[in-house]
């Protein structure tokens, strides 16, 4: 039994780490807006990625789905902003996607927060995407949220985001309606009735 | 030990920074993600998903070696809590090193699990010369099969599959097959994989044990036609015992008769022959005496020990130079003459027979040696393995699948006589046995008068 004893502990380790991760992830579900009253976008959207995660290409495709006009500019700089009526920011980090981009984590944010503050100052809508759900509860990806939240007109996500008390209150205290869908076909309506 | 360290550091490190050795192969994956994206291709995103399994088993088998290779270093004992302990830490430590460097967010509770997995599969894997080998086989299937619980996307709330590229592939088959082909695919594959590596391990088991048994089984027949051996020795020792017992009594008769018809003879010219028959018949009562009774001994000159000695060994191979030297004026010995005459001829019938197939010199010398004598048995034969020389004079222990009773039987009958024997071999240089007797010094008489 004795040489057991570590096996028996790890198993004890593995099974409270993934508890405690699904307490984290399933418990709540946050009540938030089912979709805007009013549109507030319009066409041709910029659709681009705060963190080079795979989401943004993702959602390019469902508004290519939605007939929306509008492009999928990943690396877009603030002087890209011109041509566009509305800014579609689809926040998720991948370390892979950033590397393709010869650019660092730090140089990611700050090309970011610059297209929000040419956004804000061309009064440009900004609407922010979280299609990672629980899979992208790192640091680096919720340091992205809180650059974003305080810019956007409109937040739409998936419920299962372990952050999403704090996104939630964090969008309360600047008063930037949320939407939380359960999967991502659901992201398609509220999506939808931002510009329509 | 220290190969082991290094080894394992060198592991630990390729490991760890395995991503920025092979960014091309990185990019290739993230490209190709998106390409089954654009394609709307579940078929090149399945291959991307075997890629990026292989990439992670790439990784994480250099982590898990390297961690083994220092943990066995450092414990000295694959069998031991210390070595558990330390492969946790370890692995632990390098999984989280990996995710600060490469800002990844690889799953601890997977780990965990794996490394419960694969230490409860190390108490059956056998501890032999291969042991890496078949460790590496079983490593391979675990760690593919934990990979493709990664890709399960109903586990992600559970913190499994959280590293970049696996949440890449989950989110690209949720748009394309709304998770329907990795629900399925990962799921079969692991139990697939996982059934794989538990197969391979319960076969070394058993294979283990089958060879374990199998050896067991060898040695007890080794065991078995040793004591056999020894059993038709000691039969045939008693057989001569008892046949000399018997020699006792017609030796009697004859000598009683013959002092009878020498009662009645009365030619001078026979007399003589009578004093020969006499000294004959107590030649073999001693020799008699000497064969039933082991302490018993008498005086005798070394000269004629060893004539006795080479009247009883026959040399017919020209290949053997063998010399006898036998100093002169040596002190007399004092021995049971069958008995010692027998250990020496028991050492120099070795040495013919070591010399038999090579040939070579055999030298016997008797010479004078600090308050005794000595008797050197020398040849350039094969001789015995240095390491062994100590264990040679054991009961039972041969080199050439005999009873192992020779050189144990000399050293009793030098030990009777007080003396002591010394085997030194170089092989196929020099093989010199000594032994080492001490002279005999009469006893005085008991005087009576007090």
């Amino acid at each position: 039994m004795k040489k057991y004893s570590i096996v028996i502990a790890l198993i004890v380790g593995c099974v409270v780490l993934i508890l405690v991760r699904y307490q984290d992830s399933s418990e709540e579900t946050w009540n938030s807006w089912p979709n805007l009253p009013a549109p507030i976008g319009k066409e041709p959207i910029l659709i681009t990625s705060a963190g080079q995660a795979i989401e943004g290409k993702v959602f390019s495709y469902i508004a290519e789905e939605l007939n929306l006009d509008g492009d999928y500019r990943p690396r877009a700089l603030a002087t890209d902003l011109y041509e566009y009526k509305t800014m579609i920011v689809v926040v998720g980090y991948s370390p892979h996607g950033v590397r393709q981009t010869y650019r660092s984590y730090k140089e990611e944010k700050e090309r970011v927060e610059s297209l929000y503050e040419e956004a804000e100052a061309r009064d440009t809508p900004i609407i922010v995407v979280q299609l990672s759900g629980a899979s992208r509860e790192d640091a680096y990806t919720w340091e992205l949220y809180k650059t974003s939240i305080p810019h956007a007109d409109y937040v739409i996500g998936l419920q299962e985001l372990e952050y999403n008390e704090a996104l939630l209150e964090q969008a309360q205290q600047y008063s930037v309606p949320v939407t939380l869908v359960e999967d991502i076909e659901d992201i398609k309506t509220p999506f939808n009735l931002a510009f329509r | 030990m220290v190969g082991y360290v290094v080894g394992g550091v060198v592991l630990l490190v390729i490991g760890i920074l395995f991503p920025s050795l092979t960014k091309d192969w990185t990019s290739w994956i993230y490209n190709n993600i998106e390409e089954s994206l654009t394609m709307s291709d579940s078929g090149s995103l399945l291959v991307t998903a075997l890629s990026y399994a292989s990439w992670y088993f790439l990784i994480f088998y250099c982590i898990y070696l390297g961690s083994m290779f220092v943990a066995y270093a450092l414990s000295k004992n694959r069998s031991s809590l210390l070595y558990q302990g330390l492969l946790v830490v370890f692995v632990m430590g390098s999984v989280h090193l990996f995710n600060v460097i490469h800002h990844e967010h690889y799953s601890y509770s997977i780990h965990l699990g794996l490394l419960a997995i694969l230490l409860f599969l190390h108490n059956f894997i056998p501890e032999q010369r291969y042991f890496y080998s078949m460790f590496s086989v079983i490593l391979l299937f675990l760690f593919f099969a934990v990979q493709w619980l990664n890709m399960v996307p109903e586990l992600t709330v559970f913190g499994i599959g959280t590293d970049d590229f696996a949440v890449s592939i989950k989110l690209a088959d949720e748009y394309l097959t709304d998770n329907t082909l990795f629900s399925t695919l990962s799921v079969i594959l692991f139990a697939g994989f996982f059934l794989i590596a538990v197969i391979v391990t319960t076969i070394l088991h058993l294979f283990s044990k089958q060879v374990t048994m199998t050896r067991k089984y060898q040695k007890q027949t080794e065991e078995l036609q040793r004591t056999r051996g020894e059993l038709f020795e000691t039969n045939v020792y008693k057989e001569i015992h008892s046949l000399v017992h018997d020699m006792k009594t017609p030796l009697v008769t004859v000598e009683g008769l013959v002092s009878l018809i020498e009662l009645k003879n009365e030619d001078k010219k026979v007399e003589g022959y009578f004093d020969r028959i006499y000294g004959s018949v107590d030649k073999m009562k001693d020799m008699v005496s000497e064969i039933l009774h082991e302490d018993t001994k008498r005086e005798m000159e070394v000269s004629e020990v060893i004539h006795y000695v080479r009247s009883h060994i026959s040399i017919d191979d020209d290949s053997i130079d063998v010399s006898v030297d036998v100093e002169e004026e040596l002190p007399p010995i004092h021995v049971n003459k069958i008995r010692f005459s027998r250990a020496l001829s028991n050492m120099v019938e070795n040495a013919i027979r070591s010399l038999k197939e090579t040939g070579g010199t055999l030298s016997v010398q008797a010479y004078s040696y600090e308050d005794g004598v000595a008797f050197s048995i020398q040849d350039d034969g094969p001789g015995v393995d240095p390491k062994i020389l100590e264990e040679i004079w054991e009961e039972g222990f041969s080199t050439k699948r005999s009873s192992g009773i020779g050189l144990p039987f000399v050293k009793s009958v030098v030990d009777q006589h007080g003396g002591s024997i010394d085997m030194k071999s170089t092989p196929y240089v020099k093989t010199l046995v000594t032994v080492y007797l001490p002279v005999y010094v009469e006893e005085e008489a008991y005087d009576f008068s007090h």
